[in-house]
């Protein structure tokens, strides 16, 4: 007897179209409140999705603000190293020394004499 | 397409129906419902009944998708609920019917009229002779010879070797081409 596949056409559920698709809408409408029921579902990385688009958005306006505030000061016209004249008449010798100190400023002999002028003041 | 690449379709679609993708259900319905029906059939060699089966075990899939650890195996898992669903009604139908004075492992119940056609009536034949066989050996037959399955994947789902799975395809043919010409009896298939 020959080893033949049967044919079991008549058991195949794809046979009739319409019969095929009556049994997937079946269990497809059947499906559709927990698949609706998924969609809503508040899970911890759909929040962060949620999220993110308007964190990312408020953090990088924040970014461009604070980095205009950071870059603001840098425009400003830096104050001249060496105090002029008028600036180190004002101050104290104290504060006057201090200042040609911290900016490595070496008085000339008219400025060591005016400090010391004021100095003896 | 190929097993792998079949296998990497299952899983997208079972990554988007656990967000609740309706169109990816549809897809996952379609692919698998030849599969499952066939199981399910092997079982019960009941149509109705089957169907039935095959709708709760995919409704039950859904439910339960999130503990489908590997999206890429769904179909082993999909039919392992749907064996599972099958022997459960096959268990109550049994219990149903122990008043009865022959009990049949597999028998065709029709209750609509409507549908006893010639082609119900080929189907009854061999559903008829079906019931003859072991539920391994119909499921084998039915994902081989109805849905085109390969041994090697009916042999990973019925957790088999594929070389028993050929063996019990050749067995179970013998047996269906003996039962089906009514003249000639083929015996017990082992």
């Amino acid at each position: 007897m020959k080893n033949e596949m049967q044919d079991f056409s008549s058991l195949d559920p794809r046979r009739r179209p319409d019969d095929w698709e009556r049994r997937i809408r079946r269990i497809t409408a059947a499906a559709a409140a927990p698949l609706a029921r998924r969609r809503n579902v508040v899970t911890l990385p759909r929040q962060l999705a949620y999220w993110a688009g308007p964190v990312l958005a408020t953090a990088a306006g924040i970014a461009v603000m604070a980095s205009g505030l950071l870059l603001y000061p840098l425009q400003q016209p830096v104050a001249s190293a060496t105090p002029s004249k008028a600036q180190t008449i004002k101050q104290s010798p104290t504060v006057t020394v201090v200042t040609w100190a911290v900016n490595n400023h070496v008085p000339n002999p008219a400025e060591m004499l005016e400090i010391n002028w004021r100095w003896k003041k | 397409m190929d097993a792998d690449g079949l296998s990497q379709l299952n899983a997208d679609l079972v990554i988007r129906v656990r967000g609740g993708d309706p169109s990816a259900f549809d897809t996952l319905v379609r692919q698998h419902y030849g599969a499952a029906y066939a199981t399910a059939l092997a079982i019960l060699c009941h149509r109705e009944n089957a169907e039935d089966v095959v709708q709760e075990a995919f409704l039950t899939a859904l439910e339960k998708i999130d503990d489908c650890t590997e999206p890429q195996r769904f179909t082993g898992w999909l039919l392992q609920i749907v064996r599972n669903r099958a022997k459960n009604v096959r268990r109550y139908l049994h219990v149903r019917r122990t008043s009865n004075v022959e009990e049949r492992d597999c028998a065709e119940e029709h209750s609509d009229p409507n549908r006893r056609t010639e082609e119900n009536e080929e189907g009854e034949r061999l559903l008829q002779a079906l019931s003859g066989l072991r539920p391994t050996q119909r499921c084998i037959v039915l994902l081989h010879d109805l849905e085109g399955w390969r041994h090697q994947d009916i042999a990973e789902v019925l957790e088999i070797s594929p070389e028993l799975s050929r063996q019990h395809l050749f067995l179970a043919r013998r047996w269906l081409q003996a039962q089906m010409q009514p003249s000639v009896s083929a015996g017990e298939p082992t």
